[in-house]
């Protein structure tokens, strides 16, 4: 049994193959946070499920079928990994993080400035952009898939492309996001446009890019490396974009109506002063 | 067509024998004997060695020494007629090419690549006749072939031949005969069969081989060189 997913030589297979660092990670994830938790008391239970679910995606995207066509067969596939880790699977595992992992994330003056740095949205634009980016040239696709390790450690740079990516607007609780509403809302639709860079190489490419995937054993006849390389830039752009604007559209939706509800308020309190002034009952 | 002068990038290395063999195996064993052969040819003056990189030609293949002539090979179409390699093909850009259909990695790579690298080529270099000699005559049935071909491109040539025919045809290459490996459980086995396109250009022989890891931007590059190459004796000593 192999512990992590890298590019092999051996002819497609869909026999089960499990890989056991997936297995180990998801445990891992799931232990703490139900500690994190229990800790806590009665968490939610929307971030009780948004928790699982995050653990699942990132079980899903590190474990057979997916993790194995990923790393050396479909680029495609791989490209839902990123997704998966990336825009899913760590915004949920943010929004459900036990409140003692923002505390301790605050818990020292020199944690709590690391944090801070890192949280600053051009920076976190930078770094989450230069960390994808790299992950997407083919010299590191080729260095690293080709073994467990170094596909391991594509895994774990994903995560933290994502964590960079998503802090300044998710961090675990109780640290405030850094962006909300519009800020928030403009820091993500920048975070969507950057991925159109390697997407529009892969597309627009005459030749596939990655010596691996075109060299890999077929999964599907008929699907060959050149339409593998431009549905994984569809991916990239396509579902990708999707889910960033579903959170930008979620998050604007939700500012609104939090501005919307503040106004009302407002209103209403006028209008009580004003009865209140005329000397009339004020009915609430 | 004038040839390219530009140096082309590292040459690739030339597996003599592969097929049965892992895709990474076959690739480990081309490096190391691409190495080897180098390092013997750095040892000479003047003349090509086998193996040798085609790069000073401008092409991504590997220089075979002395050239192989256009064989007749003995063979049969998958429409069941007589195929004379050398005389259907003779002053034309050619490429050979064994493997079997039952081949998980290797052959239908390889095969895909070429199709999709001729797909791209306009004018010189587009007319190339591929030809596929099936290695496996217990499977690979003419119509076998023809469905096996025909995923990549319907203008493959495929020939197939009895286990005799077939060793008079890679002895005619120059290559050990094809060999099985024992089937597994479930009956299954690997042929053992040369994993390098043989090109052969209007000279009627072939100077170069293209293994196993040449990708379609190579072809590309290549095909529209070769289909003019007349192997010049002022760059090295190929022909």
């Amino acid at each position: 049994m192999n512990w992590w997913c890298s590019a092999t030589d051996t002819a497609w297979s869909w026999t089960w193959r499990p890989y056991l660092g997936a297995y180990v990670v998801a445990g891992l994830l799931l232990l703490g946070y139900v500690r994190g938790w229990r800790r806590e008391g009665s968490p939610p239970v929307r971030r009780v499920v948004a928790g699982t679910l995050g653990i699942l995606v990132v079980l899903i995207a590190a474990e057979w079928p997916l993790a194995a066509l990923g790393a050396g067969y479909v680029l495609s596939a791989q490209m839902v990994r990123q997704v998966l880790v990336v825009l899913v699977a760590v915004p949920l595992l943010l929004y459900a993080a036990p409140v003692g992992i923002g505390r301790w994330l605050d818990g020292t003056e020199r944690r709590r400035r690391v944090r801070t740095a890192l949280s600053r949205p051009v920076v976190a634009i930078v770094a989450a952009n230069a960390i994808l980016v790299l992950l997407n040239t083919p010299v590191v696709v080729e260095v690293m898939i080709g073994s467990q390790l170094g596909s391991f450690v594509v895994d774990a740079a994903w995560v933290v492309a994502g964590l960079l990516l998503w802090m300044p607007v998710q961090p675990p609780r109780p640290i405030e996001p850094r962006l909300v509403g519009p800020p928030a809302v403009a820091y993500l639709i920048v975070q969507s446009v950057a991925p159109l860079v390697p997407a529009f190489f892969m597309t627009w490419a005459e030749f596939p890019l990655f010596a691996t995937f075109e060299l890999a054993p077929r999964v599907w006849q008929g699907f060959d490396p050149l339409s593998d390389q431009q549905t994984a830039a569809a991916i990239m752009q396509g579902v990708g974009g999707l889910v960033m604007w579903v959170q930008i559209a979620a998050r604007f939706i939700g500012w609104a109506l939090r501005e919307q509800r503040r106004d009302a308020e407002a209103v209403a309190d006028t209008d009580v002063d004003r009865i209140a002034a005329a000397g009339g009952a004020p009915q609430r | 067509m004038p040839r390219r002068s530009r140096p082309r990038q590292r040459p690739r290395p030339a597996p003599p024998v592969a097929g049965a063999l892992s895709r990474r195996t076959a690739l480990s064993l081309g490096v190391g004997a691409a190495a080897t052969l180098a390092l013997a040819a750095c040892g000479r003056s003047g003349g090509a060695t086998l193996g040798q990189s085609a790069a000073a030609y401008g092409y991504h293949g590997a220089l075979i020494d002395p050239p192989v002539p256009r064989p007749s090979l003995g063979l049969t179409t998958t429409a069941g007629d007589p195929y004379d390699f050398a005389e259907a093909t003779r002053g034309r850009l050619a490429l050979l090419f064994f493997g079997y259909t039952s081949c998980p990695d290797v052959c239908p790579v390889h095969l895909g690549i070429l199709a999709r690298s001729l797909e791209q080529l306009r004018g010189p270099g587009a007319d190339t006749t591929v030809v596929f000699v099936a290695t496996d005559p217990a499977r690979d049935t003419p119509a076998r072939v023809r469905e096996f071909l025909d995923q990549f491109d319907r203008d493959f040539v495929g020939l197939v031949g009895t286990h005799a025919e077939l060793d008079a045809a890679t002895a005619e290459m120059g290559q050990a005969a094809i060999t099985y490996t024992e089937p597994d459980d479930e009956g299954r086995y690997a042929a053992v069969h040369p994993s390098q396109i043989w090109a052969f250009t209007a000279d009627d022989r072939s100077h170069i081989v293209y293994p196993f890891g040449t990708r379609s931007q190579d072809w590309v590059d290549d095909l529209p060189g070769l289909a003019a190459e007349t192997w010049d004796q002022s760059v090295g000593s190929a022909s």
